[in-house]
């Protein structure tokens, strides 16, 4: 074979597959047409296929059919438990970033109850006058409408707190700040209890659950 | 029966989950493929059998490993990468029975096949002893392309090679064969 037939080989070859980019398809169209040694491989290569499957057919009827090894192999197929679809890659920091916000929440509720019963205990601020200072306010914005439900669920919560605990004034103080950590335990406590659960959800579907397939070689060899 | 309406994907995604009727679908569609595989590489439907079964066993232990969106290197069609198992678990069977298969031992179809002439008969033994005296690798690119008409890309995920490696590989598998068969396909011209 000479170079240049070599180098119009492997072209042979792909023109042959039907993997011949159209552009060098029309060179080889015209390079056929001037060599009779590129014809013969070409026709070579036809006739080889022909015989190939021609001559070498699978002999399907000595093989079992698919549902009857389908049935067979299900009887072998290693226990696998059904876990739900993977989380989309966006989903995955979900868990780390909703114990984050629980915990900043919990700790943000926490300083501010604290900080509400200090200053009432130590009689810088009036809390009867926190405890319904609202009445008053203006609603201009749809922003203010969710600030003004947020002040008065508080609100009225420290209300309740103030008529239920009825304490000798020299307590007031003393009673205040077991309140305010009362309510703070009780938010730190819901929000735990709703973190742990969606975590037990997560890991109840699947979602984080180390897979543990055995590991078999499709490797390059 | 499943619904046909199910989507590759759709299965793949549910087999991936454990659900064992999804994997029964896509066997289904994949058995004639892998058993082809398998025979044309070791010529022996018994052994193909078993190749194929230890090839869909395998597929459903590593099926949760299988990505078909992603869009880097690793990404490929589950047609390739079943007949990837297929391949290698083939040619890991071969070795194990080297010593006992060998080619003068190659298992004819039954010669009172009605739909096969004593011609075919002889064709099919002189080609698949041609075939079988290709070296493994080229033999296993030969089958993919003119049996089960994989593109070279897919040639080059089921074997783990570059494309220009699936041509040379091909180049040389028919060049054998032509040389081989010289006198064959001048008399079949």
């Amino acid at each position: 074979m000479t170079d240049d037939h070599q180098q119009w080989s492997l072209r042979l070859i792909a023109y042959h597959d039907d993997e011949l980019p159209h552009a060098e398809r029309e060179r080889l169209h015209a390079h056929l047409a001037s060599c009779p040694y590129c014809q013969r491989t070409l026709q070579e290569l036809t006739r080889l296929r022909e015989l190939l499957h021609h001559a070498h057919p699978v002999p399907w009827s000595a093989i079992k059919p698919p549902a009857e090894m389908w049935h067979q192999l299900q009887r072998q197929l290693p226990h696998r438990p059904r876990t739900a679809a993977p989380l989309p890659s966006w989903l995955r920091w979900v868990p780390s970033a909703g114990f984050l916000f629980s915990n900043l929440i919990t700790q943000a509720a926490g300083v501010l109850l604290l900080v509400v019963s200090l200053l009432t205990a130590l009689g810088l601020v009036d809390a009867r006058k926190l405890v319904s200072p609202f009445d008053e306010i203006r609603i201009v914005r749809a922003n203010q409408v969710l600030e003004w439900m947020t002040l008065r669920a508080l609100s009225g919560v420290l209300g309740w707190g103030a008529s239920v605990i009825s304490v000798p004034p020299e307590w007031e103080a003393v009673a205040g700040v077991l309140f305010s950590m009362a309510l703070f335990g009780l938010l730190a406590g819901v929000l735990g209890v709703g973190y742990i659960l969606s975590l037990w959800l997560l890991w109840h579907r699947g979602h984080l659950s180390r897979h543990d397939q055995a590991e078999a070689d499709y490797g390059p060899r | 029966m499943m619904a046909r309406t199910a989507t590759e994907a759709e299965l793949i995604r549910r087999s991936q989950q454990g659900d064992e009727q999804a994997f029964g679908e896509l066997v289904r569609r994949y058995y004639r493929l892998v058993v082809s595989v398998a025979y044309r590489l070791c010529n022996d439907p018994q052994l193909a059998e078993d190749i194929a079964q230890e090839t869909f066993l395998k597929a459903w232990q590593a099926l949760p490993r299988f990505h078909t969106q992603r869009k880097d290197k690793d990404s490929t069609s589950l047609r390739a990468w079943l007949c990837r198992i297929a391949v290698n678990t083939a040619i890991d069977e071969m070795r194990r029975q080297r010593p006992t298969v060998g080619l003068e031992e190659v298992t004819l179809p039954d010669a009172t096949q009605a739909t096969e002439s004593i011609d075919q008969t002889l064709d099919a033994e002189v080609v698949r002893s041609a075939i079988a005296r290709l070296p493994e690798r080229s033999r296993a690119a030969l089958i993919l392309r003119e049996y089960e008409g994989l593109s070279y890309q897919e040639i080059a995920e089921a074997l783990d090679i570059p494309i220009g490696t699936v041509m040379s590989r091909l180049n040389y598998a028919r060049k054998r064969l032509r040389e081989e068969l010289e006198n064959y396909l001048k008399a079949h011209e």
